[in-house]
């Protein structure tokens, strides 16, 4: 990290949280993002590069970044991962063929030391879609208990429908602020 | 040295303050510095030709392209390989580490135009958007004001 970073870091005004969401290919990051800022969701292509949402919630500035999650791209999220106060990982609760290799990306990204003070809210999302695993099945399947090195919460949502996306988001928020701004 | 007076009390000198100024004009001549040197048109030149090198690679899509993130590290690091050489050149015993240790002691006194000119040299929402007011430039979509300002003679009645 160079000065001019570091001071970015410094001039980052209160309240403001830097969060980077990750996940498989279709898992619906991009549907999240706009649906929080209230855009359409109708013609949501997959990305390929990454999208980046400035949102205002509960007082907080949410910088959300959304990076595309195919295999081939997946070598670039190592690139976002300085500055990252909280990681949200997102799941396709009903795409059960590839729930492995959803856990196996989580837990490597897990052990990135940029990432390591990050909280990690892991979103079951999906649950409106039928045969869509329970957060309790996932919470088997992603082996989440053994994330002892990070504040963690998995949350079902639908991103189609919009619901339990807040929960989540503020379940996050509440964490980073607790860490990050009763320090001062 | 402070001798003892005669009522054999020490006289109060507060050497935390000495201290202090010491390393708030060392500071102050570093920023002075950095100011004079972004405002020089050696750095104009240097960050045009870095607009010109990249530019086309830039479009109005709203979703970013991963090779955005490349070319802003690049800046990045330019720009700070770019003052480091200068400040060096510049103030005797330059050392960025200790310039960035004084940075962060007063990370809560970086008030002013320069601090927010430095910090938005990171931000990539404004490199993103200096590359698409460059393109806009460079294929003629720039706003041409003097189409819109027409000149005529006044004739002030007497």
């Amino acid at each position: 990290m160079g000065f001019l970073t570091v001071l970015k870091k410094m001039k980052q005004k209160e309240k403001e949280m830097r969060i980077l969401m990750l996940g498989l290919d279709n898992a619906g990051k991009t549907t999240i993002l706009k649906r929080f800022n209230g855009e359409p969701i109708n013609t949501i292509s997959p990305t390929l590069g990454f999208n980046i949402k400035t949102l205002e919630h509960r007082g907080f500035k949410l910088n959300i970044w959304d990076v595309g999650g195919q295999k081939s791209l997946r070598s670039y999220w190592r690139n976002y991962f300085e500055c990252t106060d909280g990681l949200i990982w997102v799941v396709d609760s009903a795409d059960k063929r590839r729930l492995e290799d959803c856990r196996n990306e989580l837990h490597v990204l897990l052990q990135e030391e940029r990432l390591a003070g990050a909280t990690l809210l892991i979103f079951a999302n999906k649950q409106d879609l039928p045969g869509a695993c329970t957060t309790d099945e996932l919470r088997d399947i992603l082996e989440l208990d053994k994330i002892k090195t990070h504040h963690w919460r998995i949350v079902w949502c639908s991103a189609v429908t919009g619901e339990n996306l807040l929960d989540g988001i503020d379940w996050m928020i509440n964490d980073i602020a607790a860490r990050i701004f009763t320090l001062d | 040295m402070v001798e003892p007076q005669d009522n054999g009390h020490y006289e109060e000198i507060n050497i935390s303050n000495i201290g202090t100024d010491e390393s708030d004009n060392y500071f102050a001549q570093i920023i002075g510095c950095v100011e004079e040197i972004i405002v020089d048109e050696d750095f104009t030149k240097l960050q045009n030709k870095f607009l010109e090198e990249y530019w086309r690679e830039f479009d109005n899509e709203e979703e970013n392209k991963l090779v955005y993130t490349e070319i802003f590290k690049k800046y990045i690091s330019t720009i700070e390989k770019y003052l480091e050489e200068r400040l060096l050149s510049s103030i005797k015993d330059f050392n960025m580490k200790h310039f960035e240790e004084e940075l962060m002691k007063k990370q809560n006194e970086l008030e002013g135009e320069i601090f927010e000119i430095l910090s938005t040299f990171s931000d990539f929402g404004a490199f993103k958007n200096m590359l698409l007011d460059y393109r806009a430039m460079k294929e003629g979509r720039a706003v041409d004001f003097s189409l819109d300002i027409s000149v005529s003679k006044y004739n002030i009645k007497t």
